[in-house]
């Protein structure tokens, strides 16, 4: 630690550390722009194409910071030109016409480097142009540094609109006006600023991961691309601290430093992040697992009870749940309030019969469905729906319920039970001759569907007329409707005084 | 709103040496709703992207009451097939229904009460609104296209190309879908969609468009959309013709 306070009161040490963080801060912004474009390659290509224009000026100019800055953005712009019009004109593939022109360029440079270097005086170096040269970093790489890191944070807050819909729906913002390939160049002239300024800290072959990791750490721990750019910005600036810090204790190159702590950063995530880490996923699978088995229980007491059966703790046991684990469910629902335990026998709670109503109705509603509309046999459906119960949606029951007519039965013949939300007073409880309103609240978007099917929009006042086998035979002042026994319990009405009271 | 006419003139499309599009002439007047169909491969979803510029390669003429479709643009809503988008990108309901304020912001304007307002209406038209901070991907089938159906609701625009918005949508979406349409059409929008499914063309469109590489009719549902010109479309195959109730 000593090591480390003492380097940073040395200015060459401030300068590196701050140029790092400035390198840091633009790479992880720009990063998850590039990541969500699937331009990555394109940044590991013009961090290698740069190396002819830094030897061009060396050629010209001599060791200038200026210079070779100035050359390098020349030449990575070139290579951006070259790639798009390779693509335009020859016939040949997008990482293949990166991949010919990327490595052309680089050969150039070190050709040239290797021209140079047999000179005397020369104090141009390959391995600093691979590996970046942190330690000598000097006021002028310093102001360069920070002018494109502003320059790239103006340029993404400015432009985030027009980026965002170029990234996400590059044809769709072509359609309404906003030009998708003004914007890719506009992304290449960062990406190419942003990619020189980090060729003194990290080095040719390792910018690119500073351009791809920071934003890949970001996107597993966010949904919303301005928090994704922000957690990227700041795992670019804290891995480039950290990297350095281990760099001086060690002893090392910075470069490979901060490239090692960037990616155990992402391990990290990848392993622990909150809703798409693996250590949440295997836990989610394994609670998603309980749960099912618990919800199998509460469904196989549901249906012992109800044909009048009783069933004790002891006793009671599930195809495909150990004992030992089916006890303990026992205990947890007992303990949720969904069962309870009265002289060793098990009962449901009003709770727990209302999920488990809710299973054998999803369940028997399920089979129907594949019986009816995929015209599959008795002895298919079950295990299917035994699966499917427990992910089934009301949403999704009430859709199947309308389109199936709402049935009384499943196809084995056993009652399929009604919705928990039911309402409390229905056209199944009316009496012949009686006369009320349909009301503006229904249960389901399903059953105002149905209702207007029939002509019977909410808020119209209808008599009931007979009820004939079960069915129920309405009149409204325009029309005769004949309702399932099923739909009228589900249609909820309201009594005239209601109804009026209400407006 | 003033009238509006999408005026397309020896329309054509080669993809190398393939003939996809082979020289279409119509005229499209506002108010109108118009199913495009055709056998796979004949060169729809091709169709609305040509008209719209996005095909370098399409030869022709594509106007909007004589004026380049350019001048146009922001008031263009164009929702893609379904398997075009990127579900795992990271933005919000809220956040792809706002994209359709872009085209109206010049660059230094930030997002105002009225785009919130006007994101807010359309989320609540299409009933997402209680789903605005999802990412895009946690939606079923329907709600990601009613999310595409407010974003362009959002964008007040004037011409709607639609392709394939019924494909993988419950039947609540397509319901919900088609009224919106005809509700824009009688607006006077022009709006245009493809669509595969021969039964419901009478009920859905205004007019009809049935392609094969070249167009083959055009027009009043009931005039476009007869047995022979279905049958000279698809090919004649009579399963085709039974779906849509002109065989018996």
């Amino acid at each position: 630690m000593d090591l480390i306070l003492e380097a940073f009161q040395q200015p060459w040490a401030q300068r590196a550390l701050l140029a790092s963080v400035l390198v840091g801060l633009s790479c992880g912004l720009l990063s998850s722009l590039i990541v969500l474009r699937n331009m990555s390659l394109i940044g590991d290509a013009l961090s290698h194409s740069v190396l002819p224009g830094i030897v061009i000026a060396f050629i010209l100019l001599g060791y200038s910071a200026l210079g070779f800055f100035i050359g390098a953005v020349i030449a990575g712009l070139l290579t951006a030109v070259g790639i798009i019009l390779i693509q335009e004109y020859f016939a040949t593939k997008t990482d293949a016409s990166v991949g010919i022109v990327f490595t052309t360029m680089f050969a150039i440079g070190v050709i040239g480097i290797s021209r140079i270097s047999d000179r005397e005086d020369t104090m141009i170096d390959l391995e600093d142009f691979l590996f970046g040269d942190l330690w000598s970093v000097n006021n002028t790489d310093l102001i360069l540094t920070l002018v494109v890191c502003v320059l790239t944070f103006v340029g993404i807050v400015t432009f985030y609109r027009p980026l965002l819909i170029t990234t996400f729906q590059p044809i769709v913002a072509d359609t309404v006006g906003i030009s998708s390939i003004k914007m890719k160049y506009f992304l290449l002239i960062l990406l190419t600023l942003t990619v020189v300024a980090a060729l003194k800290v990290v080095g040719v072959i390792l910018v690119v991961s500073m351009l791809i990791t920071p934003a890949a750490t970001a996107l597993l721990l966010s949904n919303n691309l301005k928090r994704v750019m922000l957690i990227s910005s700041i795992v670019g600036a804290v891995s480039a601290v950290l990297g350095f810090m281990v760099a001086i204790y060690l002893d090392i190159a910075p470069g490979p430093s901060m490239t090692v702590t960037v990616a155990s950063i992402y391990f990290l995530a990848g392993l622990a992040a909150p809703k798409k880490g693996l250590i949440q996923k295997t836990l989610a699978k394994r609670r998603s697992l309980h749960q099912i088995q618990q919800e199998d229980i509460l469904k196989n007491l549901y249906k012992h009870l109800n044909k009048g059966k009783t069933v004790s703790l002891n006793q009671f046991a599930i195809e495909g749940i150990k004992p030992t684990r089916l006890k303990k469910h026992i205990l947890r629902l007992i303990r949720h309030k969904l069962i309870r335990e009265k002289n060793g026998l098990l009962e449901l709670t009003n709770d727990g019969s209302h999920l488990a109503s809710k299973l054998v109705r999803a369940h028997r509603l399920w089979e129907s469905y594949l019986a009816d509309k995929m015209g599959l046999t008795e002895s298919q459906i079950h295990a299917d729906a035994e699966i499917l119960e427990h992910h089934l949606t009301d949403d999704i029951l009430d859709e199947v319920e309308q389109s199936l007519g709402f049935p009384d039965k499943d196809p084995h013949g056993s009652p399929i039970p009604l919705k928990a939300t039911a309402p409390a007073y229905s056209i199944k409880h009316m009496q012949p001759g009686e006369s009320a309103v349909i009301s503006n609240n229904q249960v389901s978007e399903h059953i105002v569907a149905e209702l207007w099917n029939r002509k019977l929009s909410p808020g119209i006042t209808f008599e009931v007329e007979a009820i004939k086998d079960g069915n129920y035979i309405i009149r409204t002042p325009s029309e005769k409707v004949t309702l399932l026994p099923r739909l009228a319990r589900m249609i909820r009405v309201e009594t005239i005084g209601e109804a009026y009271a209400d407006k | 709103m003033a009238s509006l006419e999408l005026q397309v003139e020896d329309l054509s499309v080669h993809l190398g040496s393939k003939r996809v599009l082979s020289n279409l002439y119509f005229n499209v007047t506002d108010s109108m709703l118009v199913g495009i169909l055709g056998p796979n491969g004949a060169g729809k979803s091709t169709l609305l992207k040509a008209i719209l510029g996005l095909i370098d390669s399409a030869t022709g003429a594509v106007t909007i009451n004589g004026q380049s479709i350019d001048q146009f643009r922001s008031r263009i809503a164009y929702i893609p097939q379904k398997d075009q988008v990127d579900w795992t990108f990271p933005a919000t309901v809220f956040d792809v229904v706002y994209m359709g304020r872009f085209p109206h912001k010049r660059i230094w304007q930030r997002m105002n009460s009225i785009d919130k307002e006007l994101v807010n209406e359309a989320m609540s038209q299409m009933n997402i609104e209680h789903l605005q901070d999802r990412q895009i991907g946690e939606l079923s089938g329907g709600q990601q296209q009613r999310v595409f159906l407010a974003r362009a609701l959002c964008q007040k625009a004037d011409l709607f190309f639609l392709d394939e918005p019924f494909v993988g949508v419950d039947i609540i979406t397509e319901q919900k879908t088609i009224e919106t349409l005809q509700l824009l059409a009688q607006q006077g929008k022009i709006i245009m969609v493809v669509h595969h499914d021969l039964s419901t063309v009478s009920s859905y469109f205004d007019q009809v468009m049935l392609i094969n590489h070249r167009l083959v009719s055009y027009g009043d549902v009931e005039d476009a959309f007869t047995s022979e010109s279905i049958g000279a479309t698809f090919g004649g195959q009579p399963t085709i013709l039974q779906k849509a109730g002109l065989l018996r």
